[in-house]
Protein backbone atom coordinates (compact mmCIF):
# COMPACT_ATOMS: atom_id res chain seq x y z
CA UNK A 1 0.00 0.00 0.00
CA UNK A 2 2.61 2.69 0.98
CA UNK A 3 5.09 1.93 -2.14
CA UNK A 4 1.44 2.07 -4.45
CA UNK A 5 1.59 5.41 -6.65
CA UNK A 6 -1.18 7.25 -6.87
CA UNK A 7 -1.43 10.28 -8.68
CA UNK A 8 -0.93 10.53 -12.35
CA UNK A 9 1.98 13.00 -11.90
CA UNK A 10 3.97 10.92 -9.33
CA UNK A 11 3.71 7.54 -11.87
CA UNK A 12 4.81 10.44 -14.33
CA UNK A 13 7.83 11.49 -12.63
CA UNK A 14 8.90 8.01 -11.71
CA UNK A 15 8.58 6.56 -15.74
CA UNK A 16 10.58 9.42 -16.45
CA UNK A 17 13.26 9.03 -14.32
CA UNK A 18 13.27 5.11 -15.28
CA UNK A 19 13.20 5.75 -18.45
CA UNK A 20 10.09 3.58 -19.07
CA UNK A 21 7.04 5.22 -21.57
CA UNK A 22 5.31 8.81 -21.16
CA UNK A 23 1.41 7.58 -21.00
CA UNK A 24 0.89 10.86 -22.32
CA UNK A 25 3.25 9.98 -25.34
CA UNK A 26 0.84 8.21 -27.79
CA UNK A 27 2.10 4.73 -29.49
CA UNK A 28 0.75 2.09 -31.92
CA UNK A 29 -2.39 1.98 -29.67
CA UNK A 30 -3.69 4.59 -31.80
CA UNK A 31 -3.72 2.91 -34.73
CA UNK A 32 -5.64 -0.14 -33.33
CA UNK A 33 -8.29 2.11 -31.75
CA UNK A 34 -8.41 3.98 -35.02
CA UNK A 35 -9.54 0.57 -37.36
CA UNK A 36 -11.85 -0.58 -34.29
CA UNK A 37 -13.51 3.00 -34.22
CA UNK A 38 -13.98 3.10 -38.26
CA UNK A 39 -15.42 -0.46 -38.17
CA UNK A 40 -17.90 1.19 -35.49
CA UNK A 41 -18.71 3.82 -37.96
CA UNK A 42 -19.33 1.80 -40.44
CA UNK A 43 -21.85 -0.31 -38.91
CA UNK A 44 -23.21 2.64 -37.29
CA UNK A 45 -23.91 4.36 -40.84
CA UNK A 46 -24.81 1.10 -42.55
CA UNK A 47 -26.67 -0.53 -40.03
CA UNK A 48 -28.01 1.97 -37.29
CA UNK A 49 -28.19 5.63 -38.97
CA UNK A 50 -29.50 4.66 -42.78
CA UNK A 51 -32.48 2.41 -41.18
CA UNK A 52 -32.98 5.08 -38.51
CA UNK A 53 -33.32 7.94 -40.52
CA UNK A 54 -35.34 5.76 -43.09
CA UNK A 55 -37.42 4.74 -40.78
CA UNK A 56 -37.83 8.58 -39.46
CA UNK A 57 -38.69 9.55 -42.87
CA UNK A 58 -41.51 6.88 -43.36
CA UNK A 59 -43.00 8.08 -40.22
CA UNK A 60 -42.96 11.45 -41.26
CA UNK A 61 -44.64 10.27 -45.17
CA UNK A 62 -47.28 8.26 -42.81
CA UNK A 63 -48.05 10.89 -40.58
CA UNK A 64 -48.69 13.25 -43.37
CA UNK A 65 -50.42 10.81 -45.35
CA UNK A 66 -52.45 9.97 -42.67
CA UNK A 67 -53.38 13.55 -42.26
CA UNK A 68 -53.66 13.70 -45.67
CA UNK A 69 -56.43 10.54 -45.58
CA UNK A 70 -58.05 12.53 -42.53
CA UNK A 71 -58.79 15.28 -44.73
CA UNK A 72 -59.87 13.62 -47.59
CA UNK A 73 -62.39 11.41 -45.61
CA UNK A 74 -63.64 14.68 -44.35
CA UNK A 75 -64.08 16.23 -47.10
CA UNK A 76 -65.83 12.99 -48.49
CA UNK A 77 -68.25 13.08 -45.70
CA UNK A 78 -69.09 16.61 -46.25
CA UNK A 79 -69.96 16.14 -49.55
CA UNK A 80 -71.57 13.12 -49.08
CA UNK A 81 -74.12 15.34 -46.28
CA UNK A 82 -74.96 18.09 -49.20
CA UNK A 83 -75.51 15.59 -51.43
CA UNK A 84 -77.63 13.54 -49.52
CA UNK A 85 -79.24 17.20 -48.21
CA UNK A 86 -79.86 17.81 -52.24
CA UNK A 87 -81.36 14.49 -52.65
CA UNK A 88 -83.83 14.77 -49.71
CA UNK A 89 -84.79 18.25 -50.88
CA UNK A 90 -85.37 16.99 -54.26
CA UNK A 91 -87.33 13.85 -53.65
CA UNK A 92 -89.33 16.38 -50.79
CA UNK A 93 -90.01 18.44 -53.69
CA UNK A 94 -91.17 15.70 -56.17
CA UNK A 95 -92.98 14.43 -53.38
CA UNK A 96 -94.93 17.43 -53.13
CA UNK A 97 -95.40 17.53 -56.67
CA UNK A 98 -96.70 14.38 -57.45
CA UNK A 99 -98.92 15.07 -54.32
CA UNK A 100 -100.19 18.33 -56.06
CA UNK A 101 -100.59 16.49 -59.41
CA UNK A 102 -102.70 12.77 -58.24
CA UNK A 103 -105.05 16.09 -55.98
CA UNK A 104 -105.41 17.76 -59.34
CA UNK A 105 -105.82 14.17 -61.33
CA UNK A 106 -108.17 12.91 -58.37
CA UNK A 107 -110.52 16.36 -58.93
CA UNK A 108 -110.64 15.85 -62.25
CA UNK A 109 -111.35 12.10 -62.16
CA UNK A 110 -114.24 13.78 -59.75
CA UNK A 111 -115.56 16.16 -62.07
CA UNK A 112 -116.04 13.85 -64.84
CA UNK A 113 -117.71 11.35 -63.21
CA UNK A 114 -119.79 14.00 -61.87
CA UNK A 115 -120.43 14.90 -65.49
CA UNK A 116 -121.09 11.75 -66.37
CA UNK A 117 -123.29 11.04 -63.68
CA UNK A 118 -125.14 14.27 -64.31
CA UNK A 119 -125.10 13.60 -67.84
CA UNK A 120 -127.15 10.51 -67.22
CA UNK A 121 -129.50 11.81 -64.26
CA UNK A 122 -130.59 14.73 -66.87
CA UNK A 123 -131.29 11.59 -69.19
CA UNK A 124 -132.95 9.46 -67.33
CA UNK A 125 -134.88 12.72 -66.27
CA UNK A 126 -135.39 13.52 -70.17
CA UNK A 127 -136.58 10.13 -71.09
CA UNK A 128 -138.80 9.92 -67.78
CA UNK A 129 -140.44 12.96 -68.83
CA UNK A 130 -141.03 11.77 -72.19
CA UNK A 131 -142.12 8.55 -71.36
CA UNK A 132 -144.61 10.47 -69.00
CA UNK A 133 -145.75 12.77 -71.68
CA UNK A 134 -145.97 9.45 -74.07
CA UNK A 135 -148.56 8.02 -71.88
CA UNK A 136 -150.60 10.59 -71.08
CA UNK A 137 -150.57 11.19 -74.81
CA UNK A 138 -151.62 7.88 -75.24
CA UNK A 139 -154.12 8.00 -72.64
CA UNK A 140 -155.49 11.67 -72.88
CA UNK A 141 -157.55 10.37 -76.22
CA UNK A 142 -159.17 7.43 -74.55
CA UNK A 143 -160.09 9.35 -71.53
CA UNK A 144 -161.68 12.00 -73.49
CA UNK A 145 -163.74 8.94 -75.99
CA UNK A 146 -165.17 8.17 -72.40
CA UNK A 147 -165.69 11.64 -70.89
CA UNK A 148 -168.93 11.29 -72.89
CA UNK A 149 -170.57 8.21 -71.64
CA UNK A 150 -169.32 8.81 -68.57
CA UNK A 151 -171.45 11.87 -68.71
CA UNK A 152 -174.61 10.56 -69.42
CA UNK A 153 -174.35 7.79 -67.48
CA UNK A 154 -173.77 10.13 -64.37
CA UNK A 155 -176.47 12.16 -65.70
CA UNK A 156 -178.60 9.47 -65.96
CA UNK A 157 -177.84 8.05 -62.58
CA UNK A 158 -178.59 11.53 -60.70
CA UNK A 159 -181.51 11.81 -62.68
CA UNK A 160 -182.82 8.17 -62.38
CA UNK A 161 -183.43 7.24 -65.90
CA UNK A 162 -182.01 4.44 -67.45
CA UNK A 163 -180.49 5.69 -70.38
CA UNK A 164 -181.65 2.77 -72.73
CA UNK A 165 -179.52 -0.04 -71.54
CA UNK B 1 -9.07 -13.19 -11.71
CA UNK B 2 -11.77 -10.99 -10.47
CA UNK B 3 -11.09 -10.94 -6.86
CA UNK B 4 -12.36 -7.37 -4.90
CA UNK B 5 -15.29 -5.68 -5.91
CA UNK B 6 -13.91 -2.43 -4.03
CA UNK B 7 -11.20 -0.81 -5.03
CA UNK B 8 -8.03 -1.08 -2.48
CA UNK B 9 -5.41 1.57 -2.74
CA UNK B 10 -2.67 -0.06 -5.30
CA UNK B 11 -4.62 0.99 -8.23
CA UNK B 12 -1.98 2.42 -10.01
CA UNK B 13 -2.94 5.78 -12.79
CA UNK B 14 -1.63 6.21 -15.98
CA UNK B 15 0.29 2.45 -15.68
CA UNK B 16 -0.75 0.61 -18.65
CA UNK B 17 0.21 -3.06 -20.05
CA UNK B 18 2.04 -2.98 -22.98
CA UNK B 19 2.37 -5.57 -25.60
CA UNK B 20 4.25 -5.38 -29.24
CA UNK B 21 1.70 -6.25 -32.02
CA UNK B 22 2.91 -5.68 -36.12
CA UNK B 23 5.94 -3.93 -34.41
CA UNK B 24 3.96 -1.44 -32.29
CA UNK B 25 4.15 -0.98 -29.08
CA UNK B 26 0.42 -0.91 -27.94
CA UNK B 27 -1.38 -0.93 -24.56
CA UNK B 28 -3.43 -3.55 -24.50
CA UNK B 29 -5.61 -2.68 -21.46
CA UNK B 30 -7.53 0.11 -24.06
CA UNK B 31 -7.47 -1.90 -26.47
CA UNK B 32 -9.40 -4.74 -24.74
CA UNK B 33 -11.48 -2.30 -22.97
CA UNK B 34 -12.45 -0.45 -26.16
CA UNK B 35 -13.06 -3.78 -28.06
CA UNK B 36 -15.26 -4.62 -25.30
CA UNK B 37 -16.84 -0.69 -25.81
CA UNK B 38 -16.94 -1.91 -29.59
CA UNK B 39 -18.58 -4.87 -28.95
CA UNK B 40 -21.34 -3.13 -27.05
CA UNK B 41 -22.25 -1.03 -29.72
CA UNK B 42 -22.31 -3.45 -32.68
CA UNK B 43 -24.23 -5.64 -30.53
CA UNK B 44 -26.73 -2.53 -30.08
CA UNK B 45 -26.54 -1.70 -33.29
CA UNK B 46 -27.20 -5.03 -34.80
CA UNK B 47 -30.13 -5.97 -32.74
CA UNK B 48 -31.48 -2.38 -34.35
CA UNK B 49 -30.83 -4.08 -37.74
CA UNK B 50 -32.47 -7.12 -36.35
CA UNK B 51 -36.15 -5.59 -35.51
CA UNK B 52 -36.03 -2.30 -37.02
CA UNK B 53 -39.78 -1.20 -37.62
CA UNK B 54 -41.54 1.57 -39.13
CA UNK B 55 -45.29 1.07 -38.79
CA UNK B 56 -45.21 -1.43 -35.57
CA UNK B 57 -44.17 -0.59 -31.37
CA UNK B 58 -40.23 -0.36 -31.63
CA UNK B 59 -38.32 -1.62 -29.41
CA UNK B 60 -36.21 -0.38 -26.37
CA UNK B 61 -32.86 -0.24 -28.99
CA UNK B 62 -34.53 1.50 -31.53
CA UNK B 63 -36.08 4.35 -29.25
CA UNK B 64 -32.33 4.56 -28.04
CA UNK B 65 -30.89 4.59 -31.35
CA UNK B 66 -33.65 7.39 -32.46
CA UNK B 67 -32.93 9.55 -29.97
CA UNK B 68 -29.81 9.84 -30.75
CA UNK B 69 -30.40 10.20 -34.33
CA UNK B 70 -33.00 12.77 -33.90
CA UNK B 71 -30.92 14.98 -31.49
CA UNK B 72 -27.75 14.54 -33.58
CA UNK B 73 -29.69 15.27 -37.01
CA UNK B 74 -30.98 18.48 -35.30
CA UNK B 75 -28.35 19.05 -33.93
CA UNK B 76 -26.32 18.88 -37.13
CA UNK B 77 -29.68 20.82 -38.65
CA UNK B 78 -29.30 23.84 -37.42
CA UNK B 79 -25.50 24.17 -37.51
CA UNK B 80 -24.69 23.16 -41.21
CA UNK B 81 -27.47 21.42 -42.79
CA UNK B 82 -27.68 17.46 -43.56
CA UNK B 83 -26.51 17.75 -47.28
CA UNK B 84 -23.38 19.82 -46.58
CA UNK B 85 -21.33 16.61 -45.52
CA UNK B 86 -24.11 13.43 -45.08
CA UNK B 87 -21.56 11.50 -43.03
CA UNK B 88 -21.64 13.81 -40.25
CA UNK B 89 -24.53 12.45 -39.02
CA UNK B 90 -23.08 8.69 -38.85
CA UNK B 91 -19.80 9.91 -37.62
CA UNK B 92 -21.04 11.93 -34.59
CA UNK B 93 -23.57 9.63 -34.06
CA UNK B 94 -21.21 7.01 -33.61
CA UNK B 95 -18.61 9.35 -31.44
CA UNK B 96 -21.31 9.85 -29.04
CA UNK B 97 -22.33 5.96 -28.69
CA UNK B 98 -19.26 5.07 -28.79
CA UNK B 99 -17.40 7.28 -26.06
CA UNK B 100 -20.61 7.16 -24.23
CA UNK B 101 -20.49 3.32 -24.12
CA UNK B 102 -16.84 3.63 -23.32
CA UNK B 103 -16.71 5.97 -20.31
CA UNK B 104 -19.60 4.20 -18.80
CA UNK B 105 -17.89 0.30 -19.01
CA UNK B 106 -15.11 2.12 -16.61
CA UNK B 107 -17.82 2.10 -13.73
CA UNK B 108 -17.80 -1.91 -13.18
CA UNK B 109 -15.72 -2.30 -9.97
CA UNK B 110 -13.98 -4.77 -11.99
CA UNK B 111 -10.33 -5.53 -10.72
CA UNK B 112 -8.06 -8.60 -11.07
CA UNK B 113 -4.00 -9.23 -9.65
CA UNK B 114 -1.25 -9.21 -11.86
CA UNK B 115 1.25 -11.87 -11.68
CA UNK B 116 3.65 -9.39 -9.79
CA UNK B 117 0.96 -9.32 -7.50
CA UNK B 118 -0.75 -5.40 -8.35
CA UNK B 119 -4.49 -5.11 -8.25
CA UNK B 120 -5.10 -3.46 -11.59
CA UNK B 121 -8.66 -2.25 -13.07
CA UNK B 122 -10.10 -5.41 -15.16
CA UNK B 123 -11.77 -2.19 -17.68
CA UNK B 124 -10.07 0.92 -17.43
CA UNK B 125 -12.02 3.84 -18.95
CA UNK B 126 -10.38 3.92 -22.79
CA UNK B 127 -10.54 7.86 -22.76
CA UNK B 128 -7.95 7.85 -20.12
CA UNK B 129 -5.52 6.79 -22.38
CA UNK B 130 -4.17 9.30 -24.93
CA UNK B 131 -4.01 7.18 -27.84
CA UNK B 132 -8.03 6.65 -28.12
CA UNK B 133 -8.77 10.34 -27.32
CA UNK B 134 -6.15 11.30 -30.13
CA UNK B 135 -7.30 8.74 -32.26
CA UNK B 136 -10.87 9.81 -31.85
CA UNK B 137 -10.39 13.71 -32.55
CA UNK B 138 -7.44 13.40 -34.79
CA UNK B 139 -9.73 11.33 -37.05
CA UNK B 140 -12.45 14.38 -37.07
CA UNK B 141 -9.94 16.86 -37.52
CA UNK B 142 -9.15 15.07 -40.77
CA UNK B 143 -12.43 14.69 -41.54
CA UNK B 144 -13.93 18.56 -41.21
CA UNK B 145 -10.91 19.97 -43.00
CA UNK B 146 -11.59 16.87 -46.10
CA UNK B 147 -15.43 18.54 -45.79
CA UNK B 148 -13.96 22.21 -46.00
CA UNK B 149 -11.49 21.53 -48.73
CA UNK B 150 -14.18 20.03 -50.68
CA UNK B 151 -17.05 23.15 -49.92
CA UNK B 152 -14.53 25.80 -50.50
CA UNK B 153 -11.86 24.05 -52.99
CA UNK B 154 -8.09 23.27 -52.66
CA UNK B 155 -6.66 26.99 -52.81
CA UNK B 156 -9.85 28.77 -51.07
CA UNK B 157 -10.39 26.37 -48.02
CA UNK B 158 -7.10 27.16 -47.02
CA UNK B 159 -7.30 31.07 -47.28
CA UNK B 160 -10.80 31.00 -45.52
CA UNK B 161 -9.03 28.99 -42.65
CA UNK B 162 -6.42 31.21 -42.32
CA UNK B 163 -8.10 34.52 -43.21
CA UNK B 164 -11.14 33.86 -40.92
CA UNK B 165 -12.82 37.08 -40.66
CA UNK B 166 -10.25 39.88 -40.87
CA UNK B 167 -7.07 39.07 -42.34
CA UNK B 168 -4.73 40.44 -39.46
CA UNK B 169 -6.45 38.20 -36.98
CA UNK B 170 -4.93 35.06 -38.92
CA UNK B 171 -2.45 33.89 -36.86
CA UNK B 172 -5.10 33.96 -34.36
CA UNK B 173 -6.92 31.82 -36.45
CA UNK B 174 -3.59 29.61 -37.22
CA UNK B 175 -3.69 28.70 -33.54
CA UNK B 176 -7.57 28.10 -32.74
CA UNK B 177 -7.02 25.29 -35.79
CA UNK B 178 -4.31 23.53 -34.16
CA UNK B 179 -5.89 23.93 -30.47
CA UNK B 180 -9.47 22.04 -31.91
CA UNK B 181 -7.94 18.75 -32.07
CA UNK B 182 -5.82 19.25 -29.09
CA UNK B 183 -8.44 21.08 -26.82
CA UNK B 184 -11.23 18.12 -28.54
CA UNK B 185 -9.07 15.44 -27.51
CA UNK B 186 -7.65 16.80 -24.03
CA UNK B 187 -11.06 17.52 -22.66
CA UNK B 188 -11.97 14.04 -23.23
CA UNK B 189 -8.95 12.44 -21.76
CA UNK B 190 -8.87 14.92 -18.57
CA UNK B 191 -12.32 14.32 -17.44
CA UNK B 192 -11.96 10.47 -17.92
CA UNK B 193 -8.31 10.25 -16.19
CA UNK B 194 -9.64 12.61 -13.64
CA UNK B 195 -12.34 10.07 -12.58
CA UNK B 196 -9.44 7.13 -12.75
CA UNK B 197 -7.40 9.16 -10.28
CA UNK B 198 -10.37 10.25 -8.22
CA UNK B 199 -11.37 6.40 -7.74
CA UNK B 200 -7.28 6.09 -6.78
CA UNK B 201 -7.79 8.75 -4.65
CA UNK B 202 -11.08 7.13 -2.99
CA UNK B 203 -9.36 4.26 -2.90
CA UNK B 204 -6.58 5.45 0.26
CA UNK B 205 -10.03 6.13 2.43
CA UNK B 206 -10.45 3.54 4.61
CA UNK B 207 -12.63 0.91 3.67
CA UNK B 208 -15.26 1.11 5.95
CA UNK B 209 -15.78 5.22 4.61
CA UNK B 210 -14.83 4.16 0.78
CA UNK B 211 -18.20 2.82 -0.73
CA UNK B 212 -19.73 5.92 0.60
CA UNK B 213 -17.51 8.55 -1.50
CA UNK B 214 -16.68 5.67 -4.33
CA UNK B 215 -20.22 5.16 -5.00
CA UNK B 216 -21.14 9.17 -5.35
CA UNK B 217 -18.06 9.36 -7.36
CA UNK B 218 -18.77 6.61 -10.07
CA UNK B 219 -23.11 7.93 -9.79
CA UNK B 220 -21.29 11.02 -11.28
CA UNK B 221 -18.72 9.79 -13.45
CA UNK B 222 -21.73 8.31 -15.21
CA UNK B 223 -22.72 11.64 -15.95
CA UNK B 224 -19.42 13.06 -16.67
CA UNK B 225 -19.25 10.40 -19.16
CA UNK B 226 -22.27 11.50 -20.60
CA UNK B 227 -21.41 14.96 -21.05
CA UNK B 228 -18.04 14.23 -22.27
CA UNK B 229 -19.45 11.95 -25.04
CA UNK B 230 -22.48 14.86 -26.07
CA UNK B 231 -19.36 17.44 -25.70
CA UNK B 232 -17.33 15.27 -28.27
CA UNK B 233 -20.12 14.83 -30.93
CA UNK B 234 -21.27 18.64 -30.54
CA UNK B 235 -17.89 19.97 -31.04
CA UNK B 236 -17.30 17.64 -34.03
CA UNK B 237 -20.91 19.51 -35.47
CA UNK B 238 -19.84 22.48 -34.85
CA UNK B 239 -15.86 22.23 -36.00
CA UNK B 240 -17.66 20.57 -39.61
CA UNK B 241 -20.14 23.60 -39.25
CA UNK B 242 -17.25 25.43 -38.92
CA UNK B 243 -15.33 24.25 -42.13
CA UNK B 244 -18.35 24.35 -44.42
CA UNK B 245 -19.37 27.52 -44.33
CA UNK B 246 -19.08 30.28 -46.76
CA UNK B 247 -18.26 33.52 -46.26
CA UNK B 248 -21.93 34.62 -47.84
CA UNK B 249 -23.54 32.05 -45.37
CA UNK B 250 -22.32 34.14 -42.25
CA UNK B 251 -25.87 35.01 -40.12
Amino acid sequence: MGEAVISGATVLASEAESGTTNFLVPNGTFFFILAIFLVVFGVIAKFVVQPVQKVLDERVRLTAQTALDNRRAAEQDAAAESEFKQELTSARSEAGGIRDRSRAEGRQVADELRAVAGAKVAEEVRQASENLEAQKDGLTPTLNASVESLSVALANRIIGVDGGR
Amino acid sequence: MVNAILPVSSIEVGHHTTATWLGLTVNTDTIYATLVAAAVTLVLAFILRAKVTSTGVPSGVQLFWEAITVQMRSQVQSSMGLSLAPFVLPLVVSLFVFILVANWISVLPLQYTSADGATLELLKPPASDINFVLALALLVFICYHAAGFRRSGIIGYPIKVTKGHVAFLAPINLVEEIAKPISLSLRLFGNIFAGVIMVGLIALLPTYIMWAPNAIWKTFDLFVGLIQAFIFALLTILYFSQATETQDAHH
